[in-house]
């Protein structure tokens, strides 16, 4: 019981963590519920073998990404909603430079494999990159030439982005 | 503009408004699951449960007969099922090692693929090695049964047909037949159940690996 009340209390101070994820693996409201009750579920589960010897955000990146990679999507049963059509400013300040271009990056972070997704994820979160090979399980070196390539991918995109609008 | 000029404002997108109360995260700890390891995971128990069951149904039914023929066929069939669990429950433990540790994503991946291919190696070999068991006992057992059922006594058909080789190819073409639809339709089932999601996560890995 006092297991479950301090992994409840932690998770609500890391959520954040989980709702990242969650946005940006998946694309409907629904989905994205399903993979924070299972990303929670897994966590728990996991979390009476947490030693602490990591910090309990990179453990909890580590069960999100695990259970977001491997999340046994149901048949879509509505329309695809984009992650960025979701977000509130996305409408509201669809005129500020700064937005679209934001816009532009979700857009083209949404459109990368999940592999990546994962790598950016925790670039975005200033993790090193020994950091982020410890969560992956590649070397730094791996990563440091797969953050190179995604962020040609992404200038590429959002290039393209822009010139479609 | 470049990424790293958005970083912080990318990240904070992202994480949106932490909307779950302590009371949601509580309720959530022991609600339905719905990822490929919750879902192999209860297809193991099934599997599991369902192959222990047969397997004392099979052996209530071995010692109910008297008749060698069915006792015998019963308790192999018992054994099979038998085997059958206990290479599920190694199977459960690896998927429990699996999900009760946070593993790198790389190894959670190799495991994962590794996991479920064993599991539908598994299932089909038991599925198709059934059928041939199956029907080497009922031919052969059947043939050298030692003790003949009172009704078989009244057959006077039997001897002709011992004798009649088109009988013979009959049962031939209808084993062949028997095993070649529970073959492909064994293939066909697991191929509906897992093979997208183990192409996928190959991928993945495939993906995780290019240098």
């Amino acid at each position: 019981m006092q297991l479950q009340q301090q992994f409840i209390a932690l998770l609500n101070q890391h959520q954040g963590i989980v709702h990242k994820v969650c946005n940006l693996y998946m694309d409907s409201v629904t989905d994205r519920e399903d993979l924070f009750q299972e990303i929670t579920y897994q966590a728990f589960k996991a979390f009476k073998n947490f030693k602490g010897k990591a910090k309990f955000s990179t453990w909890l990146y580590r069960v999100a990404l695990n259970t977001a990679i491997t999340f046994y999507r149901k048949e879509k049963r509505q329309p695809e909603v984009l992650m960025y059509d979701l977000l509130p400013e996305a409408q509201t300040e669809a005129n500020d430079p700064i937005e679209e271009q934001l816009q532009a990056m979700y857009k083209a972070i949404g459109k990368l494999s999940n592999t990546d997704k994962a790598i950016i994820m925790l670039y975005l979160e200033d993790y090193s990159y020994n950091e982020i090979s410890e969560v992956v399980g590649i070397t730094a070196n791996n990563v440091a030439v797969k953050m190179n390539r995604i962020k040609s991918k992404l200038k590429e995109q959002t290039h393209k982005i822009f010139e479609n609008a | 503009m470049e990424l790293d000029e958005l970083k912080s404002q990318l990240n904070n997108k992202l994480s949106g408004e932490s909307s779950k109360t302590v009371q949601d995260i509580g309720g959530m700890l022991l609600k339905r699951r719905g990822s490929l390891v919750s879902k192999l995971t209860r297809n193991l128990y099934l599997e599991m449960a369902l192959a222990l069951l047969f397997g004392i149904f099979f052996i209530y039914l071995a010692n109910s007969t008297t008749i060698f023929t069915l006792k015998t066929c019963f308790a192999i069939v018992a054994v099979v099922c038998f085997v059958f669990a206990i290479a599920i429950a190694l199977l459960i433990k690896k998927v429990s090692w699996l999900s009760n540790e946070a593993h790198p994503l790389i190894t959670s991946l190799e495991e994962l693929i590794k996991i479920l291919r064993l599991f539908v190696k598994r299932y089909f070999q038991f599925i198709v090695l059934l059928v041939p068991v199956c029907f080497f006992i009922s031919y052969w057992i059947g043939y050298n049964e030692p003790v003949r059922p009172r009704y078989n006594q009244n057959f006077s058909s039997v001897n002709s047909i011992q004798t009649d080789i088109t009988v013979y190819w009959f049962f031939v073409v209808y084993s062949i037949a028997i095993i070649a639809g529970v073959f492909f339709f064994a293939k066909w089932y697991l191929r509906k159940l897992y093979l997208k999601y183990i192409n996928e996560l190959r991928a993945q890995l495939r993906d995780l690996k290019e240098d």
